[in-house]
């Protein structure tokens, strides 16, 4: 009886100090960040263009102490829920949020919430960027804008618009080009849930016309199910090089979609030093840029700060018309 | 024909992927088979795996799951009565009384035989009419999502018929469930109360395991203490008892159909499409009454339905590169993450892919029925370890599933909350199926209705250039008011008989 009760005691004793030695050996200095993989929210379901993006690069990543990410998908409310997740966690550096910044402004912007959680957290850098481009569908015959333009002028209130959901840049941006052409008020826009659900409209000649990621689309372009008519943004695609941007049309509209990764506010600059050059590596990798521009996207690593700047610029453009959004719904 | 012979030969000169296939399917059917840990979790989890093996092996091994993963849910649901995946939740309804009633190896062989029906027809729709169906999936818009929404709503009258009021508060629960969350057509915000966490909704595995999984836990703790009579299998065949099985072919059928026709469908789900058949079955039954109470017909009408799903959803993903349900949504990951562009094209760039996929998914079914058969004795066993031990286990498998779907501690409280309300619920005698069916069907009916009224600019007259849509609502006002003249008839003719 005795004897046992000594053996109980000493593993006791044993597991408190194995535990402690546990704790000492996770305190982590700045010097060797990371010392343990990081986790990544990427706010979206397993499978779709964020996740295999963020997957993609973890192949490539080289970070010290042969660390590496950790994707945790937090799927939700367009994004939102694993965006607010990470705004929540804690600023040690082994929480990131792989995110689209104009999903993020979104959020705000659209009265999803009142933090203006595109300046609370902090941006790292940019990645890739994807791009909206107005597309239309074989059944409609066209080829360019101006038959559009002609057409939509000729039968008003005729014309249905695909979006990608509704009270987000992507509608914003959706408005803008179609005020720019001058259609606004005759051609109804419809907002879908996803960009795959806006395709298979576009295909499916639900709408005419599309405003779509070029992830999205470019299956069925090259198919020729879909016609691509104008990008938005200050420079053409590299996956799409024919089709014009709105910039050399004169459209005052040039918000691309970058692709980037946050971190919670107040994480250290070093910390996020060390993510953004690991980050940065990986874009110049040929083999990356290869598979990111088969992904629909093109590289475009933009450091945080001078993104952030960029953003900031778009939301003034933007903020407006969310205000128009608002009253109509 | 081409990228089956191709498939054929793609899988069958790697052994790797036979490999894959076999363990695919047995991972599927544990996954299956513990509630909580659903088919969706087994591939998302593999998902990251698959990166590193070429396409072919990687999307093999998905199928494998997926198709496992279906099936092995009426396991539990026939032996516990807690379906072990969601879709097989009407499976419990009738496989467990008749596994109650001494007959649980037919209830299984059963499940296990419409599971492979299902499955099978809804491959040979792949191999052989997939491109002319895919076009389905582009010939529906808001209009006919909608009245389609509509008629399985309709349809599901006869399920709250026993109690018709209970059935409907039942059902508005549902709905008042699927409402939560940022509406996607205005972008406004219901019933959050300004929390972060409900913005999203409650999360669909979270509610329905925690309604059917953690209240059924509870409600058989009430006789935990009590002497358990242990399930024995009795004979069990490679074919199923067939004698059983008379007037099974209705409901196969329209499995079939049903299952593989809402596949095709991005916009409905796997579960929409066992409610509907399940209830178009007890409509058309001769014997509707014994629905619920250990009805083989109810068995095949839940298994074949919900494996066709999987078959279904395949079609628009091959020809089209479009998801049909949330499974395949993960399975374009696996294409992308290769530089695969999952689209029309691929047919003619990747048919070797193409093939594998169809091939893959056809051989699957044909293993799940043999492993499944297998394995079967084994899990009857797992299920005679007393209920005291057997609880516990279920229940941290639920929550570990829940949270490992999508990472996040509120959908545990989502799962908790929603078993304890059920558990009270069901205590009033309100059953939890038309719960299940305001919640799935609901927020269909409204947010295509919302969109078709946007696209028309609020003219509803817009839905009688729709063949399509206008046909399944003008069934579906007839299912409403079948039961109405069928009572006033009956009521008129007993009057002529008093006279």
């Amino acid at each position: 009886m005795n004897v046992k009760g000594i053996l109980k005691g000493s593993l006791c004793v044993m597991m408190a100090g194995a535990m402690l030695c546990g704790c000492q050996s996770s305190g982590s200095s700045e010097a060797d960040y990371p010392s343990k993989s990081i986790n990544v929210i990427v706010p979206f379901a397993p499978g779709g263009g964020s996740d295999v993006l963020t997957r993609s690069m973890m192949e490539y990543l080289e970070l010290p102490n042969d660390q590496n990410f950790v994707v945790i998908n937090v799927d939700g409310a367009a994004g939102y829920t694993g965006c607010q997740q990470a705004f929540n966690s804690a600023n040690d550096g082994y929480t990131l949020l792989a995110h689209n910044p104009m999903d993020v402004v979104s959020y705000t912007l659209g009265g999803t919430t009142d933090v203006e959680l595109y300046k609370e957290l902090e941006l790292i850098c940019g990645i890739a960027d994807d791009f909206n481009f107005l597309v239309t569908n074989k059944q409609s015959g066209w080829t360019s804008l101006e038959d559009v333009i002609e057409y939509v002028k000729a039968h008003p209130g005729e014309v249905k618009v695909g979006n990608t959901g509704s009270m987000n840049c992507n509608m914003a941006d959706c408005l803008r080009v179609l005020d720019a052409m001058g259609i606004k008020d005759d051609v109804t826009v419809v907002p879908y849930d996803s960009g795959s659900d806006n395709k298979v409209a576009a295909m499916g000649n639900h709408v005419q016309l599309s405003v779509n990621t070029g992830a999205d689309i470019q299956a069925s372009v090259e198919s020729g199910d879909l016609v691509p008519l104008l990008v938005i943004s200050d420079r053409r695609s590299k996956s799409l090089p024919d089709v014009p941007c709105t910039k050399e049309v004169g459209y005052d509209v040039v918000t691309t979609k970058p692709r980037g990764m946050y971190a919670p506010k107040g994480t250290s600059p070093e910390k996020i030093q060390v993510i953004s050059d690991a980050i940065a590596q990986v874009c110049s990798n040929e083999e990356f840029q290869q598979k990111v521009l088969s992904l629909g996207l093109e590289v475009n690593f933009v450091p945080g700060s001078e993104l952030q700047t960029k953003i900031d610029g778009w939301v003034k453009d933007i903020a407006p018309m969310f205000d128009e959004m608002k009253q109509e719904a | 024909m081409e990228a089956i012979i191709v498939g054929f030969s793609e899988i069958f000169s790697d052994p790797m992927c036979l490999v894959l296939l076999a363990g695919g399917i047995f991972l599927g059917i544990v996954f299956g088979c513990i509630p909580g840990l659903t088919a969706t979790l087994g591939v998302t989890l593999m998902i990251p795996f698959t990166y590193s093996m070429t396409p072919v092996q990687g999307l093999t091994l998905l199928i494998a799951i997926y198709v496992g993963g279906i099936s092995g849910g009426l396991i539990t649901a026939t032996l516990i009565n807690i379906p072990g995946t969601p879709s097989s939740i009407f499976t419990c309804y009738d496989g467990y009384p008749m596994a109650h009633n001494g007959k649980p190896g037919q209830a299984l062989s059963i499940g296990v035989f419409a599971s492979l029906i299902g499955g099978t027809v809804s491959a040979m729709a792949l191999f052989f009419i997939a491109p002319p169906l895919s076009k389905i999936s582009l010939i529906f818009g808001n209009w006919e999502y909608f009245s389609v929404a509509l008629l399985g709503l309709a349809v599901v009258i006869t399920m709250a018929s026993d109690d018709l009021v209970k059935g409907l508060i039942g059902a508005l629960l549902g709905i008042v469930c699927g409402s939560i969350g940022i509406d996607a057509v205005s972008g406004a915000q219901r019933l959050t109360f300004g929390s972060w966490q409900l913005m999203s909704g409650l999360q669909s595995t979270a509610l329905m395991m925690g309604l059917f999984a953690i209240c059924e836990i509870l409600v058989q703790s009430h006789t935990l203490g009590k002497e358990k009579k242990d399930i024995h299998l009795g004979k069990m065949s490679f074919l199923p008892p067939i004698r059983e099985m008379k007037g099974c072919s209705v409901p196969i059928l329209l499995g079939c159909l049903y299952g593989t026709g809402i596949g095709i469908l991005p916009g409905i789900g796997q579960n929409a499409a066992t409610l509907i058949t399940y209830n178009q079955a007890k409509k058309l039954s001769k014997h509707p009454e014994r629905f619920g109470h250990g009805s083989p017909e109810g068995i095949c009408a839940s298994e074949t339905s919900n494996n066709a799903v999987n078959g279904g959803a395949l079609i628009p993903l091959v020809t089209l590169g479009i998801p049909g349900d949330l499974t395949t949504a993960a399975l374009i990951g696996g294409l992308m993450i290769h530089g695969l562009q999952p689209g029309p094209l691929l047919f003619k760039t990747n048919i070797d892919v193409v093939g594998a996929i169809m091939v893959a998914y056809f051989l699957s079914n044909i293993v799940m029925y043999v492993m499944e058969l297998g394995l079967i004795r084994i899990f009857v066993k797992a299920v005679n370890i007393k209920f005291s031990y057997l609880f516990p286990v279920i229940l941290m498998f639920c929550l570990l599933g829940t949270f490992a779907l999508n990472n996040r501690t509120f959908d545990l409280w989502v799962l908790i909350i929603s078993g304890v309300a059920a558990y009270i619920l069901t205590q009033f005698k309100v059953d939890m199926a038309p719960v299940i069916l305001g919640y799935i069907l609901g927020p269909l009916v409204e947010k295509y209705f919302r969109m078709a009224m946007t696209a028309e600019n609020g003219n509803f007259g817009a839905v009688l250039q729709r063949p399509i849509a206008l046909v399944c609502l003008g069934v579906a006002v007839l299912f409403l008011l079948a039961p109405i003249f069928s009572a006033s008839f009956r009521k008129g003719r007993n009057r002529l008989n008093m006279a």
